[in-house]
């Protein structure tokens, strides 16, 4: 279950941000970021995921070896067990996808560890940057689980986001109805 | 020898991909009322423009730009192709997977340049000009299906591929075939460091 | 498992010691504190600066949440930072999840020991007190130092 789940556009602008909180978490001690902060977080990630190209190492390089890029196909599991045929937007049948895909994202960062939390950043081939910030309390997420979750988000949004007609491109996400299906589909990881 | 065998193999994997996408996981609509939809679309811009048909190609051109960069994510999200390495392979996707999944027909891919950066796609069976039958004021200057155009050239734009899309002859307008011409003008190398296009 | 190179950086954002493998399988190649990689130490020490303090304004609770390691679809980058301001950065490829023991042990074995120990080698690098512009900087350029170094790291360069 993700902590938190962003949408940064080609620009590096955050078009969309949702927290989800387990209950467990103390409010006190929890200083909320900012929608500054958030603002700030995206641009950030923005421009060290473009760094991060350039930092290849030498040996790398000399190297030209391609790296293995698959990322295994993980089902979604469907514990409240909702609606049996669910519908899933334009998507037939009861996933979104069935098979192991490539990543796209091949020089860019993938993932940031740090001691309470990792974020996953998943780049579509237009640009867009989907992140989700997972806590480290769980062993189960790992890499893959994310990577599948966050092409699923991926399809969620060009079902809902692309083909609302009165959303502007790159602007900030306002459907209710991507919102609805995001938080459904985060109930299920 | 070897590479060409696995050219094949992509082919067919794109193939087949395109009809798995198409026939397993699209919800479809009927085929009639698309038809008439986008009939009744050209015909009131006709109406709107009184008749005036460049200003119909164009605004036909730019609704389809509209629809193709969001079609695009859409694409992608389905079939999570990876980036294409030339235009062969654009080409390819393009008429097996794309107009597959989207139209449920594959046109032909001919008329490569020397270059390789431009290619005709050449459609059978046109689903969005089935009964239509141009009057002859328009059959000289109406572009029917323009939209496709402006749907490739929206789509492409968004995978950094700067195109020209232009229809070279059409059967509405009496020609034998309907012949759609695509040609690369630049790769938009601003793109995110993700991978080598 | 394979280790491309190996930085640390003071409290005063410059860089005061890099070694680098160019070839993952001689040990022995590559370059120690070269020119060529001060571009290099900018955008690394950028790089791993804005993520550290991003991650510490979203992070919550009283816990000091410390950035670990930073992965790309090539590579991976680990850091190790201490209280006293001094990053350790290890460029490495996926075999290994974690490298924080073995940066510990290069900060508490080797640096400490023949750096901050050694009473005739700066402690703070910086030419003088007030320098942060990444102008007046030495580097590391102790024998002891880099000889340790490479006897404990080169094992771990080998694939």
């Amino acid at each position: 279950m993700p902590q938190a789940v962003l949408v940064i556009n080609k620009s590096g602008g955050l078009i969309y941000h949702r927290d989800f909180e387990e209950v467990e978490v103390e409010v006190e001690d929890r200083n909320k970021p900012s929608s500054n902060d958030l603002l700030i977080l995206a641009s950030t990630l923005h421009s060290t995921f473009a760094i991060a190209s350039q930092l290849t190492p030498k040996a790398i390089q000399l190297q030209q070896q391609p790296l293995p890029n698959l990322v295994p196909y993980v089902p979604m599991i469907d514990p409240d067990n909702l609606v049996p045929r669910k519908k899933l937007g334009s998507f037939k049948g009861d996933d979104y996808f069935k098979e192991p895909f490539q990543n796209w994202n091949k020089s860019g960062i993938r993932s940031i560890k740090t001691d309470q939390f990792t974020v996953y950043i998943y780049q579509s081939l237009t640009g867009l940057k989907l992140v989700a910030m997972v806590s480290n309390r769980s062993d189960t997420i790992n890499e893959t689980v994310v990577n599948n979750l966050l092409r699923r988000i991926y399809c969620l949004y060009s079902d809902y986001v692309m083909k609302d007609p009165f959303y502007s491109l790159e602007m900030p996400i306002k459907s209710e109805l991507f919102d609805t299906k995001l938080r459904n589909l985060v109930k299920q990881l | 020898m070897s590479s060409k065998s696995s050219g094949s193999a992509q082919l067919r994997s794109l193939k087949i991909m395109g009809e798995d996408v198409w026939k397993n996981r699209t919800e479809k609509v009927n085929a009639e009322l698309f038809t008439l939809t986008y009939g009744s679309i050209v015909s009131q811009l006709c109406i709107d423009y009184q008749r005036d048909f460049q200003k119909v190609n164009k605004q036909l051109f730019s609704m389809g730009y509209n629809i193709g960069v969001r079609l695009i994510e859409d694409f992608l999200a389905k079939t999570a192709l990876p980036r294409c390495e030339n235009m062969v392979k654009t080409s390819e996707a393009i008429s097996k997977c794309a107009f597959k999944i989207f139209l449920n027909m594959t046109p032909q891919v001919t008329n490569f340049s020397p270059e390789k950066d431009a290619f005709s796609l050449i459609i059978d069976e046109n689903p969005l000009s089935d009964f239509v039958e141009l009057p002859m004021d328009a059959m000289k200057q109406l572009w029917y299906s323009n939209i496709l155009c402006g749907v490739l050239k929206g789509a492409l734009q968004m995978v950094q591929l700067e195109c020209d899309v232009w229809f070279i002859s059409d059967v509405l307008k009496g020609d034998a075939h309907t012949e759609l011409r695509i040609k690369l003008n630049k790769v938009l190398k601003d793109e995110i460091p993700i991978g080598e296009d | 498992m394979a280790i491309y190179s190996f930085w640390i950086f003071d409290r005063h954002c410059n860089c005061i010691f890099d070694r680098e493998w160019t070839l993952s399988s001689n040990s022995s190649s590559g370059t120690v504190n070269s020119k060529q990689n001060e571009e290099t130490a900018k955008l690394l020490y950028g790089m791993v600066f804005s993520l550290r303090s991003m991650t510490q304004k979203v992070s919550s609770g009283p816990l000091k949440n410390e950035i670990k390691s930073i992965a790309t679809g090539k590579y991976r980058i680990h850091v190790y930072c201490t209280a006293s301001g001094l990053q350790f950065v290890l460029i490495t490829d996926f075999k290994q999840q974690s490298y924080t023991e073995v940066l510990q042990y290069i900060y508490s074995h080797i640096y400490v020991k023949y750096v901050a120990h050694n009473l005739f080698s700066a402690y703070d690098f910086a030419d003088n007190k007030n320098e942060t512009r990444g102008q007046g900087f030495r580097k590391i350029a102790n024998r002891n130092f880099v000889q340790s170094l490479e006897s404990f790291l080169s094992p771990m360069i080998v694939q």
